[in-house]
């Protein structure tokens, strides 16, 4: 009931409210809608099959920087730099997940994190087609949707970015009863469990790896669409990513509703820091300081996320609501993670 | 410059910043090996030490050298703390995104404060052209070779205490095996937070010495932090004699690679050499801990 | 096959008889789940493992599971955050079947083994006996004709002991599949194996017929002397 209210309330707000009047609350709604959908990307690796990835920016800065160099250099239609931004983005992924997934998970971090940062510096050095560390700007040209630019009217993106995250709800919802889902949840339980269950592991962490970068990278088109503009600073950059997992983590790992949960509670208050913070004090960056307290809350106080804490337990109506996005068979959201590891079944007999 | 200085220069350039390098790593691979932990904070501690100097040098005329003295107690407790107050409270049996997400956090909170206090632009600990060294054509400055120097003494004691003390021996066992450890009657939670306040003051060593010849900046962080894990995982994670040879290794191929392909591609350099370890012997040269599966 | 210093199973050889059930038994340490293991492809070692005339040594753990042989662990496996029945049914969303079908298979394979009443309960929550129930009914969804039973009796209720020896029995008899079951419970060993392997210090020392392995006097000293 209440997410058809708020559900209405985000498909008529900026026919309602004139953009123009309300331009904050317009822009920060487009943000939610980009970091629940990047969060809900992010959350397919990591919260359903387990494997946190902090490198998510790097596919998010692919999206953006083949878009865009197809588009100034060639002259190629973002909806076709689209497909093939996500290609590079699923090709990307694959390279850096065959060697790491197989390995500890501490692995995997780093070396996404690692890629990210990497493609941070080379995009910087990278003059020629690229922009360097100026990076690339559009020129603006008037309303066109073959060229994925709408000039001043910014209604339509905020639709397009709206529709993005509805379909990738979608998309999870589906997943968690599929195939994939379970294979993806039984991976992230127990591997070797799964391994013994005829579950090729390693192929089925690639997939969630490569689904995961390819709607990430997605989001990164969009992104460069509606800023036009990027530069290596600004989408393989730390916020970037700080903003793609925060949310799942803390909306709920593994669950339906907890990315765009987080996304809506913790977009809009860093806006807010950010924007009141550096306009009164010029104080830059606060909005992150911010946001490094809530990881550490969130780690040591509420590691299951919202949804698997706070609404597990209260008022009914809304416990029914989040409880029912969460994972398959949980009737409550959030997410076991592996216990400390005892030595698997190696020793002893 | 001949072709074969150039690249002689390179590499013993890169050397002498893989002192840093091992610096840096051995306190990550050390706090990995005892405790299961990615230190995403290692990097913001490296800049914290950076400023320390910077701080200590232009406020009070204190030489980064003789900072050395005091700032590694400092940052050893500053470890000790937070390992006792925040990491302890993933380390056992939590959430693995927990264990990944706290000092992450972490990282976010000191690196953004800095930038708040202490802005963008870079410092400098030392004003003017370094002190330069002509070997046969070869050019190193004195700070370079200094912090080389110190690193070299610091490995070796480093070295004796971990193989010859019982604190170090201690420690050692408790990253081999934490459960017999406990057994046989170690204090395994104390061993966990003294990891990590000796990884934390190391690293400050590190930024001391690093901020006497590099830019300060509170972005420097990433940067080092990303070396630090190819260094680890080449060394083999959690193998603190590893990450002293993967140092010199990947300081070399900086060195070696920067003059080859050019400045701009040393990091791809040290990208596919991770990918590489990881894809041909992830244990790295001196590791052995079972790290297949999740 | 070694572990750093440790050689877990040394230069075994043997040979399981389709239909059969055989017992594996040994002291603490012998290397039974390490056999157990190799053979189930969560170990590779040196040596060749042969499953019906094909060569499965170098084939991973989840081709063998494939190939029929399905194994239970002896500190019992699962997927905690999820159901008694999808924790069933992961295994078979991997068959060409209906979803209908799989589900209804996963809910008679609980029904079999008595945990029916906790079909919708999740994993994590199930007791260390049932755990172990469901470890078997998940492993026995892929209906694999050799099976690995290890310690399966270990910390579980009398009640259930005498449920999984008869459910062995059964589909041993019913279905023709063949067994190989590791144990410390003699008593229970009794009743399901004919056969028995005894290994001490990863070789084998004694195999044959139950009644005379019980009485040959190397066994004897190996659980005594050790």
């Amino acid at each position: 009931m209440i997410l058809l209210i708020a559900l209405a309330f985000l498909l008529v707000e900026p026919l309602v409210w004139n953009p123009y009047y309300n331009t904050f609350l317009f822009n920060t709604l487009i943000l939610c809608f980009l970091f629940a959908y990047l969060s809900g990307a992010w959350n397919i690796l990591a919260g359903f099959t387990g494997q946190t990835s902090f490198g998510h920016a790097a596919f998010f800065g692919i999206g953006a920087y083949t878009v865009a160099m197809l588009w100034t250099v060639l002259g190629v239609s973002p909806w076709i730099g689209m497909i093939i931004a996500a290609t590079i983005a699923a090709f990307a992924s694959l390279a850096v997940g065959l060697p790491s997934l197989r390995l500890k998970k501490s692995y995997f971090v780093m070396i996404t994190l690692g890629f990210s940062e990497i493609l941070r510096i080379t995009f910087i050095q990278w003059h020629e087609f690229a922009g360097g560390a100026g990076g690339i700007a559009y020129h603006v040209i008037p309303y066109s949707l073959e060229a994925f630019q709408f000039n001043t009217d910014r209604t339509p993106y905020y639709y397009i970015m709206l529709a993005m995250l509805i379909l990738s709800l979608l998309v999870v919802y589906k997943l968690r009863r599929s195939k994939w889902g379970y294979y993806f949840m039984a991976i992230r339980e127990d591997e070797i469990a799964t391994a013994a269950s005829g579950i090729n592991v390693i192929k089925y962490k690639l997939i969630s790896c490569a689904l995961s970068a390819i709607l990430t990278a997605l989001a990164g088109v969009f992104y460069v669409q509606f800023f036009l503009f990027i530069d290596p600073d600004t989408v393989f950059s730390l916020d970037v990513m700080t903003k793609i997992f925060l949310p799942t983590a803390l909306g709920g790992l593994g669950t339906l509703m907890g990315p765009a949960l987080g996304a809506f509670i913790l977009i809009p208050l860093g806006e807010i820091v950010r924007i009141y913070f550096s306009t009164t004090f010029g104080i830059q960056g606060l909005h992150l300081v911010v946001y490094g307290i809530v990881l550490i809350l969130v780690a040591t106080v509420m590691p299951k996320g919202l949804v698997g804490t706070v609404f597990k337990r209260s008022k009914r109506r809304i416990g029914d609501i989040l409880s029912r996005s969460a994972p398959v068979g949980i009737p409550q959201g959030g997410l076991r993670g592996l216990p400390r590891p005892m030595s698997s079944s190696q020793r002893g007999s | 410059m001949p072709e074969e200085t150039l690249l002689l220069q390179g590499i013993v350039s890169g050397i002498l910043m893989g002192g840093i390098y091992i610096l840096i790593s051995v306190g990550l691979t050390m706090i990995y090996g005892v405790m299961d932990l990615v230190n995403f904070a290692h990097g913001s501690f490296l800049m914290l030490g950076m400023y320390s100097a910077f701080w200590l040098s232009f406020l009070w005329g204190i030489s980064p050298y003789l900072s050395l003295i005091f700032v590694p107690i400092l940052f050893f407790l500053i470890g000790w703390v937070i390992q006792k107050a925040l990491v302890q409270r993933v380390v056992e049996g939590g959430y693995m995104l927990s264990q990944f997400i706290i000092t992450f956090g972490l990282w976010l909170l000191i690196e953004n404060t800095a930038v708040i206090f202490w802005h963008h632009d870079p410092r400098s600990v030392f004003q003017g052209a370094p002190l330069t060294f002509d070997i046969g054509g070869i050019f190193v400055t004195l700070p370079m070779v200094l912090a080389f120097c110190i690193t070299l003494v610091l490995s070796v004691f480093f070295h004796l205490f971990m193989t010859r003390s019982w604190t170090g021996l201690a420690l050692s066992a408790t990253a081999q095996n934490r459960d017999s450890a406990e057994i046989v009657g170690m204090n395994v939670r104390d061993m966990f937070a003294l990891a990590m306040a000796i990884g934390i003051a190391m690293v400050s060593v590190a930024g001391v010495l690093l901020a006497t010849f590099f830019p300060i900046t509170p972005y420097v962080g990433l940067y080092f932090l990303v070396i630090a894990f190819v260094v680890a995982v080449l060394g083999g994670l959690g193998n603190y004699a590893g990450a002293m040879f993967g140092g010199l290794i990947i300081g070399f191929i900086e060195g070696f690679f920067g003059v080859v392909l050019g400045p701009q591609f040393k990091q791809i350099a040290y990208l596919f050499v991770f990918m590489a370890i990881l894809a041909v012997r992830p244990q790295g040269l001196m590791g052995r801990r079972e790290i297949r599966g999740g | 096959m070694k572990f750093g210093g440790l050689t877990a199973v040394n230069n075994l050889t043997l040979d399981i008889e389709e239909n059969s059930i055989v017992g594996l038994i040994g002291p603490n340490g012998a290397g039974k789940t390490t056999l157990i293991n190799l053979i189930s492809g969560i170990f590779r070692g040196q040596g060749r493992i042969f499953f019906r005339g094909e060569r499965i040594d170098r084939m991973r753990a989840h081709v063998i599971a494939r190939k029929g042989i399905g194994r239970t662990f002896q500190i019992p496996r699962g997927f905690g955050a999820m159901t008694c029945l999808d924790n069933v049914m992961v295994p078979g969303l991997g068959l060409r079947k209906d979803r209908d079908d799989i589900v209804k298979r996963g809910e008679e394979l609980l029904k079999f083994f008595l945990l029916d009443h906790l079909t919708y309960e999740l994993a994590a929550n199930l007791s260390g006996g049932q755990k172990k129930l469901l470890d078997m009914a998940r492993m026995m969804m892929l209906d694999p004709d050799l099976i690995l039973l290890d310690e399966p009796f270990h910390g579980v209720h009398p009640e259930l002991k005498n449920k999984i020896v008869e459910n062995t029995l059964q589909l041993n008899k019913e279905q023709g599949k063949t067994f190989l079951v590791v144990s410390h419970d003699i008593p229970e060993i009794m009743k399901l194996a004919k056969r028995l392997i005894v290994m001490n210090a990863g070789s084998l020392i004694a195999e044959g017929r139950t009644e005379e392995v019980r009485r040959d006097p190397k066994v004897i000293q190996a659980y005594l002397g050790v």
